[in-house]
């Protein structure tokens, strides 16, 4: 039988376990098909870009099984490419860079000298592997071969193959966790470049590349000087701009004018030292591209009609309200450039508006008339560009909400307007604008949200849920979606909180719930719960680790970098929004999603609960100092701001410890399904790992979490 | 910018551009200037094309003075100074305002530290406006509470007014033939005239704002309100179905505070300014169904749109119960729509159930700029079940037997809401059952009749068989059994006026094989064996 010929080798990582009969779970899989046989003579593998590979296939055990299991994976198996990117994943675990490379090299192999009916399953398990595993595959293993590979498997296969790879190749785009590029750019622009010739646009991919210069660059300045708002400001627009440009509506004329603003940066920035480890600024979570950073794109617009804005990077101020501007940002030079063309789109007016372009007067721009009397105050704090006040202190009331979100006022000039329901009062017309004190206007679509901190939060909110849904379009592409049944009546009278459960999980702060007012009794699980919830995991910390390596490491999921910040209560630098699990930190954010995408899938998978008792038992294996995703005390201190942030009528109520218990209530069981999410997750990899390389005892895995640690530490000795 | 074809008005103040689309023509409209443009009370989103298509006529409302560009110059447009939207606005002050006491009133009683003591008392200084929209036939009547919804959710305030639809000419959200409640959240747009309120969620990611609107249904078996031909509606199972509409109402609004201060809006069908509508014979009550309407959902607001006779009837009628009465005035813009027009666009309004919102024209795909999100296709589920996995039944049939057919001594007492069995075999029946819309009803065994006379369980005894026994055998049987008595259902005749949880369509009665070719929303199993059929009727055409 094929298997035995490579039972008798030493198994790969192992050794520990050479005496024991073929339990190496894939062994299995092979034991099933007796007739496969050895690689050597089961097919002419002579692949020509792996000339290493005879020598490597003698040397190496975990090559010479990874192939023979390539040869298998003939038809779109789950399991096996579960599998086979497990395996691939074991071998990122152990930084086992000859395994890696040869997970690549084998499958760069596989894929070209598979039949075509045949090369799909393995171009997926290149995807999965991409996906799940992530770097360095991502960066170093695949880009050297997949343009090639890619390419040669979409000319050789048939055209529902192809439909396929090219569904395959869309999800790259936004592959990356944040919905980053899964390869970078220029390996999926090759590929598109080569299969379908007419999409790529050159000049675009310019733009694109400029671009991620002119990002860097800035990012770059900003961790030099995290102070300068300018500089966050110009993160904040640019990586919109990279999001649009991502996500394709853009026109060539407006690419254009993009090439031209961004070489103007570059000019600008010429000779800038690039640090080449500087800390990145994208603290955000993957999940919210505008970020903190920069959360007043859409409301910028409104300003710039009359603003005379500094090419050079200054503080943008407003010409005739410079009396509300801080010193210190002096208008140095007022640059003119061609008008940008109207249907830019938002993207460039948000450019103008951050100081990166020039503006001109005749740039058209939304606004409303409130904001065309209010004058935009920005202050030259870091602080300030967060929560910059957009002062609205020309309306009616001539009164000047500062923190609040001029609901109050709006609803005192509705009262007072008292318009009765007479056919008196009724025709008469009257000076108001439905819109005028929703200043925060989100720039993809028509919503509004009110004014001040509260109401950005919401814009943010909404920013976040468009993006998820383009995210999630993307990932439904191809599937067909369709009309649900309609609800039972019992549902929908008890469904005060429809929109938060409506489209996914995901969507938690979706666009419904984000207007929802906290009328003192607000809706059970809402926006502001997800919000605190998703706020707990951004405030979770953890020191930075001593060992360099291990300090510049990305988190593994979304491949950003941490960003160091001193903490001055613990005396020391740490690193926000991070957790540490299975000895891996990563975005406490990230993980969140990972962990409910991974338990989501895996009840699908594991329908057969057979393991169930094993899960349930292991406990969980987080360190006693890293905050738990959901931790209830977090959940409890940040809970008034959010019930406060959400009541518009901003009335003190009594109630508010009622309604405070009620919401960690809510917390609780949340936090408890995390944490048995998180454990959940922890076991099964524990299971799996513990299957692979464990055969002895089935023990081993029913043992605590300490137990598996030290087990694991002991197998990282020996491998 | 191609700049070919495009073409750009200027609007001025309170100006209304005014437009009307012939069938497959389509535009797109994009603000060009500063200040806020509504298409029916939603804001035009800024820069982004506006797409504009399926047959609509609608008016576009610049407050303000303001410039719009269009991708290409429709058949009919036109602008005009006289708008009904400064009244909508009016109204909506109005409105916002009680929105805003009845909210106040909430957090005040909350203050004192009566939280949730009596949540059950529904106190009307803790209630939004309940308004009701009476009008004739073109009048505005769905662009008024479009504008009201519009101008209520968008008001940044969080309101999520509950919406009426006891129009079944033309649903909000489902279908003809089907009456609805909903909670929208969201600034509904107006793209085309397919769901004007929203629709009802899909397994994708919603598109739009406006998607996703959490909506009941009920099937009332007829999108017209005749009182005879064909198309009759049956109106004590319509008057069921409102009282069911408003108990679910009810329910919601002891829980949900925002939905109780937010109020309810009721869109309602022409007929109903007709006095003697639905009224049974001697019954001298003139605006029964009205009144029926204003007391179950408690009506306070009824605006009645340019009909000034009706104003002093509903005056009449209803001032004494403390209802305000408000006359409207009747745009000058509205189109006297035809019959074909309205059968074209009912007919999209089931496509749009089924297949989603209809697919942006190409002319729009590839405008330059951005274009606004709209709802992509959906996929319906299409597959064969045999007879007897669907039942189908019928509300109010007509057909019965006379009464001197039955025994002597008997006397049948008819109930005006009985479900009467629809037999797929009986070959009247197949026509009938050809192309219907089926609404779909979730029953338990607490719905199985007690009254029933011991003969039935012969025959569920035979139905077990029959699912086992011979196929040609059972055509026979069958046969037989047509002739001598209609099968008496078993369920009891609340099914008929219960919400139901989805619609599908039966594409072919195939009676050779004894099958249903049924084309439903969603795939998998049907969530229930009983449906309800009425006249509604649908015939896929590729357009």
């Amino acid at each position: 039988m094929a298997y035995q010929n490579y039972g008798s080798a030493p198994m790969y990582g192992h050794p520990q376990m050479q005496q024991q009969q073929p339990s190496y779970p894939y062994a299995q899989a092979q034991a099933q098909q007796p007739h496969s046989q050895p690689y050597a003579q089961a097919s002419p593998y002579t692949h020509s870009s792996a000339p290493n590979y005879q020598s490597a296939y003698h040397q190496d055990p975990f090559r010479e099984w990874y192939r023979q299991q390539l040869s298998t994976l003939t038809f779109n198996s789950r399991p096996i490419i579960q599998n086979l990117s497990i395996q691939a994943m074991e071998r990122r675990d152990r930084n086992d860079w000859n395994g890696m490379t040869a997970v690549g090299e084998e499958l760069e192999r596989a894929i070209g000298s598979a039949l075509p009916t045949c090369k799909l399953p393995l171009l997926y398990l290149l995807d999965s592997i991409s996906k799940n595993v992530g770097q360095p595959y991502t960066t170093h293993v695949f880009p050297r071969f997949i343009a090639q590979t890619f390419i040669n498997a979409y000319r050789a296969v048939d055209g529902a193959t192809r439909t396929k790879m090219a569904e395959m190749l869309r999800t790259w785009k936004h592959g990356g966790v944040g919905g980053v590029e899964l390869f970078g750019p220029d390996v999926r622009h090759q590929i598109e470049a080569e299969i379908f010739a007419t999409r790529v646009d050159p000049a675009r991919e310019r733009v694109v590349i400029s671009l991620a210069d002119a990002l860097r660059s800035k990012r770059a300045a900003l961790a030099r000087n995290p102070e300068d708002a300018e500089a966050r400001v110009h993160v904040g627009v640019l990586e919109q701009i990279e999001r649009l440009l991502n996500m394709g509506n853009v026109q060539p004329n407006e690419i254009h004018e993009i090439q031209l603003q961004l070489d103007k940066i570059r000019a600008e920035d010429r000779g800038t030292p690039q640090p080449s480890f500087a800390p990145d600024v994208q603290s955000r979570p993957p999940g919210r591209p505008l970020g903190e950073v920069y959360p007043n794109v859409p409301i910028v617009n409104v300003a710039s009609n009359n603003s005379p804005y500094m090419a050079g990077g200054n503080t943008p101020t407003n010409g005739f309200q410079a009396g509300h501007v801080r010193t210190g940002s002096v208008p140095i030079a007022r640059q003119t450039v061609p008008p940008p063309k109207m249907d830019f789109g938002n993207l460039l007016r948000d450019l103008t508006f951050a100081g990166v372009i020039g503006s001109s007067a005749s740039t058209p721009v939304q606004t409303t008339p409130v904001l065309q009397r209010a004058a935009v105050v920005r202050e030259g704090s870091v602080g300030s560009v967060a929560s910059s006040a957009f002062k609205n202190n020309g309306s009616e009331q001539g009164d000047v909400p500062d923190e609040a979100d001029g609901l109050k006022e709006y609803e005192e000039m509705v009262l007072s307007m008292n318009v009765g329901l007479s056919l008196n009062d009724l025709n008469k017309v009257y000076d108001f604008q439905p819109t005028a004190h929703l200043p925060n206007r989100c720039s993809q679509c028509a919503a509004r949200f009110p004014a001040g901190p509260a109401g950005k939060d919401r814009l943010q909110a909404h920013l976040d849920w468009h993006f998820r849904r383009n995210r999630k379009e993307k990932e439904n592409e191809g599937r067909g979606a369709n009309r649900r049944w309609l609800p039972r009546a019992e549902f929908w009278i008890k469904d005060v909180t429809s929109n938060v459960i409506s489209a996914d999980g995901a969507s938690s702060s979706g666009p419904s719930t984000s207007n929802k007012p906290g009328l003192g009794m607000a809706p059970k699980v809402d926006a502001a719960f997800v919000a605190r919830q998703r706020a707990e995991l951004q405030n979770s910390w953890i020191p930075v680790p001593s060992d360099p390596a291990r300090a510049a490491l990305p988190c593994p999921i979304c491949k950003e970098k941490f960003v160091s910040e001193y903490n001055e209560d613990e005396e020391e630098w740490i690193w926000k929004n991070a957790i540490e699990a299975d000895g891996q930190i990563s975005h406490a954010t990230c993980r969140s999603d990972a962990v409910a995408t991974a338990v989501a899938n895996r009840v699908i998978a594991n329908a057969d609960g057979k393991n169930l008792g094993l899960r349930a038992n292991s406990p969980a294996r987080s360190r006693g100092n890293t905050p738990q995703p959901g931790s209830n005390n977090l959940a409890v201190k940040n809970s008034p701001r959010s019930i406060r942030g959400g009541t518009p009528a901003g009335n003190p109520s009594p109630a508010m410890p009622t309604k405070l218990a009620t919401d960690e209530t809510e917390v609780k069981p949340s936090a408890a399904i995390l944490q048995a999410a998180d454990r959940l997750t922890n076991a099964v990899s524990q299971l799996r790992e513990g299957s692979t390389d464990s055969t002895t005892s089935a023990g081993v895995k029913r043992k605590a979490d300490e137990d598996v640690d030290s087990h694991k530490e002991a197998k990282r000795e020996k491998a | 910018m191609n700049g070919s074809t495009t073409v750009t008005y200027d609007l001025e103040a309170g100006m209304e551009w005014r437009f009307e689309l012939e069938q497959g023509e389509a535009i797109a409209v994009r603000v060009t200037s500063e200040e806020p443009i509504y298409i029916n009370y939603q804001e035009i989103p800024p820069n982004t094309w506006y797409p504009l298509y399926g047959d609509l006529r609608a008016a576009i409302w610049s407050p303000s003075p303001g410039q719009i560009e269009v991708s290409s110059a429709p058949s009919t447009a036109y602008t005009s100074l006289s708008s009904t939207f400064p009244f909508i606005l009016s109204v909506h002050l109005a409105l916002e305002r009680r929105r805003i006491l009845a909210k106040r009133n909430i957090n005040a009683r909350i203050d004192y530290g009566q939280d949730g003591q009596d949540e059950k008392v529904l106190s009307e200084q803790e209630r939004g406006p309940r308004v009701m929209v009476l009008g004739p036939a073109n009048s505005g009547k769905s662009t008024m509470i479009k504008g009201l919804l519009n101008l209520a959710v968008g008001s940044g305030m969080g309101w999520s007014p509950g919406v009426i639809g006891l129009d079944p000419g033309t649903s909000n959200h489902l279908v003809p033939g089907s009456v609805s409640l909903s909670s929208p959240t969201q600034a509904v747009p107006t793209h085309h005239p397919s769901h004007p309120l929203g629709s009802p969620p899909t397994t994708a990611a919603a598109m739009t704002l406006a998607s996703d609107v959490p909506t009941l249904g009920w099937f009332v078996g007829s999108s017209e309100m005749n009182t005879s031909g064909m198309g009759k509606m049956c109106f004590p199972l319509w008057r069921n179905v409102v009282d069911s509409m408003a108990a679910s109402w009810r329910l919601r609004c002891q829980t949900d505070e925002i939905v109780r201060t937010s109020g309810l809006l009721i869109d309602t069908p022409t007929a109903l300014i007709q006095p003697t509508l639905g009224a049974g014979k001697g019954d001298k009550t003139r605006h029964g169904l009205v009144l029926q309407i204003a007391a179950a959902f408690e009506v306070d607001v009824v605006i009645v749109i340019g009909h000034e006779k009706l104003t002093i009837e509903m005056q009449k009628l209803l001032s004494g119960y403390g209802v305000s009465v408000i006359s409207a005035p009747k745009s000058s813009g509205v189109v006297d729509l035809d019959d074909l027009y309205r059968s074209r666009i009912r007919a999209q309004q089931i496509k749009t159930y089924f297949y989603g919102e209809p697919a942006l024209p190409p002319t729009l795909i590839n405008l330059p700029g951005r274009v606004a999100a709209v709802e992509t296709g959906l996929h319906p589920y299409s597959f064969t079940i045999p007879w007897d996995e669907l039942e189908i039944y019928r509300v109010g049939e007509e057909s019965a037997a006379p009464s001197s057919a039955l025994p002597i001594g008997k006397q049948r007492i008819l109930s005006a809401t009985r479900l009467t069995r629809v037999n797929p075999a009986a070959s009247p029946n197949i026509h009938r059952l050809q192309n219907a819309i089926l609404g779909l009803v979730m029953v338990s065994d607490e719905d199985k009749r007690t009254d029933l006379p011991p003969r039935k369980v012969k025959e569920v005894k035979k139905e077990e068989t029959k699912q086992e026994g011979d196929v040609k055998e059972e055509v026979k049987a069958e046969e037989g059994d047509d002739d001598e008595e209609e099968e008496e259902p078993i369920w009891k005749e609340e099914i008929g006026w219960r919400e139901v949880c989805g619609f599908l369509t039966i594409t072919k009665v195939d009676t050779a094989k004894r099958k249903f070719e049924l084309l439903t929303p969603s795939p998998g199993k049907l969530p229930s064996r009983v449906a309800l059929v009425g006249s509604v009727e649908w015939i896929e055409v590729d357009d």
